[in-house]
């Protein structure tokens, strides 16, 4: 048995701290009585706060778990809670403040989050958040599946799959005509889109990239020196023009990328010239014609397709756009009914947020997700755009460690990871590459609506139709 | 340049981002301001914590106390912010280094030209000499 992909998650603890969701307000009137609350906290708090100078707020707020038994206790009703604006005001609606503090929480310590309380919010929502995944097969528990003797294998393949032909038609070859790259998870990290504190931060994602052994896109510009040295786990993203001054590059990558334009295929010849074991990938929006240009591009032989959404999961260039998870599966049934499908690997990127979005982007056809914004919040990041506009980073980005940014970037994946290892293992599924496409695996809101509304709002569901027809039949 | 923090209720947010654009220029890049779910949150020590680690100016904005969502939140606020003053006083500093004020309704300008000229005369008294201080 080969000995299991495991990534050594380690406490990264935060250097600028998070404030909480909910403020404790003091109020005047203590008794100065011998059963004071704050001394009874059962996590401590009050012994634990201090006034954070760097961001100006007390992190007693923090560090609460909004148990209220100091509020409900304290004999003198000094105490009470409210929200905390400076919590409310982070993200948007879609990198919610619940994304940014539990992905940070991953980050920090490496392990998957558990509420304890249970799931207390509503069962379905916009985007990702309308498909639910099939856990039917949890018949005992699951770490004896997970951590235990059983493996579950989280590798993908990336590259072309040549067509089947009968043996007496060609003879075996040796060697494959399409190189493919593994990756021990299917999350690949994109190049960082914000200011100009990514370069700083770049060696950290990269070096992360290769512990975790998966890649990491980087502009080919931006590949120099210590970067240079970690060109087994980087996939970089050639510039539309002359490939001489790359030839270092494409000779010594495993996997490159070109942005899509005309005549893509005649550059992707141009790098296999230079480096014909070089897996060649395309990067292109994924916009409503994706489906009609994936088709042309596995027709002329592409080996990796890489759509990228907006930073919401949007489709871009669009006036309606569909969401991800909706585009990934036309693509994928798309290429399904023509019989395309085992050509090109499809790597999707944009909204994926958590961990559970690369399990329902792998269920709904993708190979494999890249991701942007996570890392960023795993460096403390809290998407708040000031580096964009040219102002100075609230958590001084630029000042972070190397092997902290690293290890914190290793921790998100280890919880990630052990996420992903909890869905398949509660599905019965011992490799993710048998999760793709694995629609049965899942329930879609829409689907849902259609067969409990639809006869009432006047779409008659196909297969309550047929019945009719038959009872129909029957009668006359 | 002087350090100012702006404290502020949640309450205020809007009045507050009002101000902001008033202020954006020359004043702001060292202005800071920071949400509170009620004025009445800031403690006293928090406050002279604020003016330890390098703060010149440090401005609470509130509710009217009649007004404040937590009922007695602003008349914490404005004994808190009496009391950094006294403390302010006793130690040397001007004690207009720490001010409480309060938007009402009816006021807007007045309130908005207030906030201004305290921040362009926290502006003018620089930064407080903490070397001095410790002589003393």
């Amino acid at each position: 048995m080969p000995k299991k992909y495991h990534l050594n998650p380690r406490p990264a603890p935060p250097r600028f701290v998070l404030p909480g969701p909910y403020g404790i307000i003091e109020g005047d009137g203590c008794l100065n009585c011998a059963n004071c609350v704050k001394k009874s906290c059962v996590y401590s708090v009050y012994l634990k706060r201090r006034y954070d100078d760097r961001q100006m707020f007390d992190t007693a707020d923090s560090l609460c778990k909004n148990c209220f038994r100091c509020v409900q206790g304290c004999y003198g009703r000094v105490l009470s809670k409210s929200i905390n604006p400076e919590f409310w005001s982070m993200g948007d609606d879609y990198w919610t403040r619940e994304i940014i503090a539990s992905n940070q929480g991953q980050a920090e310590t490496g392990k998957i989050p558990v509420s304890g309380g249970g799931y207390g919010g509503p069962f379905c929502g916009p985007g990702f958040d309308s498909m639910w995944t099939d856990m039917s097969e949890i018949v005992r528990p699951t770490r004896d599946g997970i951590h235990g003797r059983e493996y579950i294998s989280t590798s993908v393949d990336l590259g072309r799959i040549p067509k089947k032909k009968a043996y007496h038609q060609t003879p075996p070859s040796e060697e494959s005509p399409f190189p493919r790259v593994e990756a021990s998870v299917p999350i690949l990290f994109d190049s960082l889109s914000f200011g100009e504190l990514r370069r700083l931060v770049l060696p950290a994602v990269a070096l992360a990239a290769r512990e975790a052994n998966t890649f990491m896109i980087l502009r080919a510009e931006e590949i120099r020196d210590e970067l240079f040295s970690l060109i087994s786990h980087l996939i970089p993203l050639l510039p539309p023009g002359s490939l001489g001054r790359f030839q270092p590059l494409i000779s010594q990558a495993r996997m490159v990328q070109l942005p899509f334009e005309e005549g893509i295929m005649k550059r992707v010849r141009e790098v296999k010239e230079i480096n014909p074991q070089t897996v060649v990938s395309i990067r292109l929006p994924l916009t409503p014609q994706a489906e009609v240009q994936v088709e042309e591009l596995e027709v002329s032989g592409a080996e990796v397709l890489h759509l990228l959404a907006d930073e919401k999961g949007r489709e871009q260039n669009s006036r309606y756009p569909r969401f991800i998870k909706d585009s990934i599966r036309a693509i994928h049934l798309h290429l399904v009914r023509l019989g395309r499908r085992d050509g090109p690997s499809l790597v999707f990127g944009g909204g994926i947020a958590m961990a559970e979005h690369v399990a329902k982007a792998v269920i709904c056809g993708a190979d494999a997700v890249t991701i942007d914004c996570p890392l960023l919040i795993a460096l403390e990041c809290r998407l708040c755009g000031r580096c964009t506009r040219g102002m100075s980073c609230p958590v001084e980005l630029e000042k972070s460690d190397r092997d902290w940014g690293r290890q914190r970037v290793l921790n998100l994946m280890a919880a990630w990871h052990g996420q992903l290892l909890e869905v398949l293992g509660a599905m019965g599924l011992r490799d993710v590459r048998r999760l793709r496409g694995e629609a049965g695996r899942a329930i879609f809101l829409e689907d849902i609506e259609k067969e409990t509304f639809g006869q009432i709002f006047g779409e008659p569901v196909k297969k309550l139709t047929m019945g009719e027809e038959s009872i129909h039949a029957l009668a006359s | 340049m002087s350090e100012i923090a702006i404290f502020y209720c949640q309450h205020q947010k809007e009045r507050i981002n009002g101000v902001w654009k008033m202020l954006n220029g020359p004043l702001a890049p060292n202005i800071r301001k920071v949400a509170l779910p009620c004025s009445g949150k800031m403690e006293v020590s928090f406050l002279l914590k604020t003016l330890e680690s390098g703060a010149d100016g440090i401005a609470l904005l509130g509710c009217p106390e009649a007004e404040c969502h937590y009922v007695v939140g602003s008349t914490r606020a404005k004994n808190r912010v009496g009391y950094a003053q006294k403390i302010l006083r006793e130690i040397g500093l001007e004690q207009d280094r720490v001010q409480r004020f309060v938007f009402d309704k009816q006021n807007p300008q007045e309130n908005t030209d207030s906030l201004i000229a305290w921040v362009k005369k926290i502006q003018a008294m620089g930064g407080w000499n903490r070397l001095s201080l410790s002589n003393k």
